[in-house]
């Protein structure tokens, strides 16, 4: 079945509603890394009311410290023999990204965040913009960046596909594409038979044109027939790098959820994004619970910047920018879950993901990227605090 | 048990007390009385290491806490109990009262946690709602329980019977008499001075940052000072 139709009177591109479950599961996979990204900022905002736009840098240098274990790996640019990978390299690079990038989190509260605490807001706010340029522009100074170098993509030892048939190809158009086949067959083997014998004349005879012309066509019509059997079903093709990240995207979700809701020490992170004041009267450390929130939210970043330059899009060119826009997107998918509440940074994530996926499915895949803000502004239009924002009055 | 001697706090460039000295023995309930904008709140608040005073000391059981951080007072056995309750409201009403036991790590969290519930049985009811869906009274009930969990021996009151009807008034200042019974001592801010002069030990009167009357709680529910400026003539 094909849509035709219009949006907001632009001319929408031949739906096809058989790629659509296919769409949907890019989007969520595309979603999850979002996601990921997503709760550093939410959870940095619930505790200090602060947008860390630095995140996404934390981000960009959790993928140059994989980009630099797997150089250590022996995959260099110009290594002579290609090394073979194994999957306890990928832990490695996914351990030491989350290092890296916890630090780096650390370190920018600590130096940039916490000096401003007490200051107006709008001096952090600043600060982090600020600490996101510096990082992105400094960077340069010390980290690979032109020509642009990307992790190899043989470093992911995960590179097949699964292929998940919905509704199975029609069986009654095997008898067609079968009989258009033989009916290629034939033309061919007549067409070869006649060029045997017209080898040395310079042009056709119209026999030999005419023989042509119909295996020509023959191949078409088989070409056209076993499209239309392909096309009676419906499938999704996922490859397994993408798959993995998103369970351990879900797996690490599941983690900070159990941590934050019941532990002791998520408690005590609750009690610091309420009230500091009344946190430190309970004997809550508010600096070390910053600090470990910073670690938190910036590890996730560590680890979806891993798995996003190596099994999620193997190959992708690192720069100092490679936390620029996947940051930015997060950001939004925070402000559309309600920034500040953690599932709501994962449901914005994913629907990031799967909106931007509708958009290039739709035909615009030049405005997958402005996506994003037409949602964030309708969004901020219809429900301010975000989905899943509280607007609830609370008693005094 | 607590000896405050000559402080001066200050918001920025604005003063907020002035020389005050004052002192808490075992096993009393001391009130501090007087109006909005006294400094009542910050004395308190100056106690549990939120506000530091720029001179003077605070000393508690000997020990030096002026500029000590309010998260390690607490573990020195002083609970405050903050005006407005301050409760955290995103959280159920057992969270909560598990964060007034944030610091301990003893057995017996759950004993006082029960013991809790038996004084303030409408916490019970409660127990699993969001506290930001009390009633005025049961979040002050809560903000005391949750004081009480760190089993502290100085307990710091900031006007618990704000805004609350008179029946609630008498419920959590008789409550404040059995806190007190079981070894507790308890320093209590309050406005409603006729209630707090009623149970309080001693009292102590502070006017625009300075303590300008003390003496025993009967002693100043008859003072005609007091009875002129707050007790209402």
């Amino acid at each position: 079945m094909v849509l035709h139709g219009l949006f907001l009177g632009l001319p929408l591109a031949a739906l096809d509603i058989r790629t659509l479950p296919q769409q949907i599961v890019n989007g969520l996979l595309n979603g999850s890394i979002y996601a990921l990204i997503a709760l550093g900022y939410t959870m940095v905002y619930g505790i200090l009311k602060l947008i860390n736009f630095a995140h996404g840098e934390v981000f960009m240098l959790g993928a140059y410290t994989s980009l630099f274990v797997s150089w250590a790996f022996g995959f260099t640019p110009n290594a002579t023999v290609e090394p073979q990978t194994q999957v306890w390299y990928l832990l490695v690079m996914i351990v030491a990204s989350m290092t890296v990038s916890g630090l780096a989190g650390v370190l920018i509260e600590r130096f940039a965040y916490r000096p401003l605490r007490n200051q107006p807001r709008i001096a952090s706010l600043i600060t982090a913009i600020g600490m996101s340029m510096l990082l992105q522009y400094g960077g340069q100074l010390f980290l690979p960046n032109s020509p642009p170098p990307n992790i190899d993509a043989m470093i992911n030892p995960y590179r097949g596909n699964v292929n998940i048939t919905l509704v199975k190809s029609n069986e009654n158009l095997v008898a067609a594409m079968k009989s258009a086949e033989q009916t290629k067959l034939t033309a061919d083997s007549a067409w070869d038979a006649q060029k045997k014998l017209e080898e040395n004349s310079f042009y056709p005879s119209a026999k030999g044109q005419a023989l042509q012309d119909a295996a020509q066509k023959a191949d078409r019509d088989y070409i056209e027939a076993q499209g239309k059997y392909n096309n009676s079903g419906v499938s999704i093709l996922m490859p397994v790098g993408r798959i993995i990240t998103t369970v351990v995207t879900f797996i690490l979700m599941g983690v900070l959820s159990y941590l934050i809701l019941f532990t002791k020490r998520g408690r005590a992170m609750r009690a610091v994004s309420h009230d500091f004041d009344s946190a430190a009267l309970m004997g809550i450390n508010v600096n070390s619970i910053v600090t470990f929130t910073f670690i938190l939210g910036s590890t996730l970043a560590g680890a979806a910047a891993m798995m996003d330059a190596t099994l999620y899009q193997p190959g992708l060119q690192i720069n100092t920018f490679f936390g620029l826009l996947p940051g930015v997107k997060a950001f939004v998918a925070a402000v559309i879950g309600g920034i500040g509440n953690v599932p709501g940074a994962v449901v914005g994530g994913l629907l990031m993901g799967v909106i931007e996926s509708l958009v290039g499915w739709a035909g615009y895949t030049s405005w997958q990227d402005a996506a994003a803000f037409v949602v964030l502004i309708v969004v901020l239009l219809v429900r301010p605090n975000g989905l899943f924002g509280s607007t609830a009055a609370e008693k005094v | 048990m607590l000896t405050i001697d000559h402080i001066d706090v200050y918001y920025g460039a604005i003063q907020a007390l002035r020389g005050v000295s004052l002192n808490v023995n075992q096993g009393e309930i001391v009130a501090i009385i007087g109006s909005n904008g006294a400094g009542k709140s910050t004395l308190l608040r100056t106690i549990s290491g939120l506000l530091k005073p720029r001179t003077g000391t605070i000393q508690f059981q000997d020990k030096t806490i002026s500029g000590v951080p309010a998260d390690q007072i607490v573990k020195l056995g002083i609970s405050h109990s903050p005006e407005g309750r301050r409760i955290f409201t995103n959280m159920t009403v057992s969270e909560n009262l598990l964060l007034g036991a944030y610091i301990r790590k003893d057995a017996e969290i759950e004993k006082d946690l029960e013991k809790v519930l038996l004084r303030f049985p409408r916490l019970r009811e409660r127990i699993k709602q969001s506290s930001g869906t009390l009633s005025g009274g049961e979040q002050q009930m809560l903000a005391i329980g949750r004081a009480l969990m760190s089993r502290p021996s100085l307990l710091l009151l900031d006007e618990p019977s704000l805004g609350l009807a008179p029946n609630l008034v008498t419920e959590i200042f008789s409550i404040v008499n059995d806190v007190n019974k079981d070894g507790t001592t308890v320093l209590i801010v309050e406005q409603n001075a006729h209630r707090a002069l009623e149970v309080a030990h001693r009292a102590y009167v502070i006017e625009t940052g300075s303590i300008v009357i003390e003496g025993s709680g009967k002693e100043l529910l008859e003072d005609s000072r007091v009875k002129e400026a707050y007790l209402g003539g």
